[in-house]
């Protein structure tokens, strides 16, 4: 037996379910550049080529970030607008 | 007083009551001064690109369903650029740990995140109104 969510807690629970792809995007984002420019320091450590690998990897990450986040949010526009 | 506005207040008692959390920790020892200085620096650091990303936030509120997404991923792809650039400068200046610096940074600028997320989650009203 289950007893249906009160109006006010339906629509909160609905704005959050809206809401958690754009939480996700933010983290998936951070999490790229994070990785990658923490791996191009590890590089540079490791083979002593300073700055050049921590560049690399911050350009690849934002990039690959940038480029994940523009095509979710053309996904979520496109389904929004449906 | 605005909704913005509240939410503004409610978020800066959190941030005093974080920073108070991490001079205590400081202060009886638990973290060195070179990990406070990091926490510190990460910590305004995000609460900076927090603050611009709610203006522009307010700003694509008002500007409908097009300019929202404009605003809001926009803005989240500029600011954690500029964050990258800021975060690389700043630790080649005053020396500190890089890989501590950044991780900092990311544990903040998720906390920020959530923030933002639910006051978007609060107010998702103003965006279906602008559709």
């Amino acid at each position: 037996m289950s007893n249906p969510l009160p109006k006010k807690d339906k629509e909160q629970k609905s704005a959050y379910s809206e809401i958690g792809p754009f939480l996700g995007l933010g983290v998936q984002l951070a999490v790229t550049v994070v990785i990658m420019v923490l791996a191009g320091n590890w590089l540079d450590e490791k083979y002593h080529k300073a700055p050049m690998f921590l560049i690399i990897g911050a350009c690849v990450g934002t990039f690959a970030g940038l480029y994940n986040l523009i095509k979710t949010a053309l996904e979520i526009e496109k389904k929004s607008k449906k | 007083m605005t909704r913005f506005q509240k939410y503004i207040r409610n978020t800066s008692i959190f941030l005093l009551l974080l920073f108070i959390l991490f001079l205590a920790a400081f202060q009886l020892h638990l973290i060195p001064k070179t990990l406070f200085i990091v926490i510190i620096l990460a910590k305004l650091l995000a609460t900076l690109q927090f603050v611009g990303g709610m203006f522009l936030n307010e700003k694509g509120l008002k500007k409908g369903q097009a300019g929202f997404m404009v605003f809001v991923f926009g803005g989240m792809g500029a600011r954690i650029f500029i964050n990258l650039v800021v975060i690389l400068f700043l630790s080649q200046i005053l020396k500190v740990n890089f890989n501590s610096f950044i991780l900092a940074f990311f544990i903040f600028y998720v906390i920020f995140l959530i923030i933002e997320m639910i006051y978007l989650a609060k107010y998702e009203d103003r965006l279906k109104l602008k559709k």
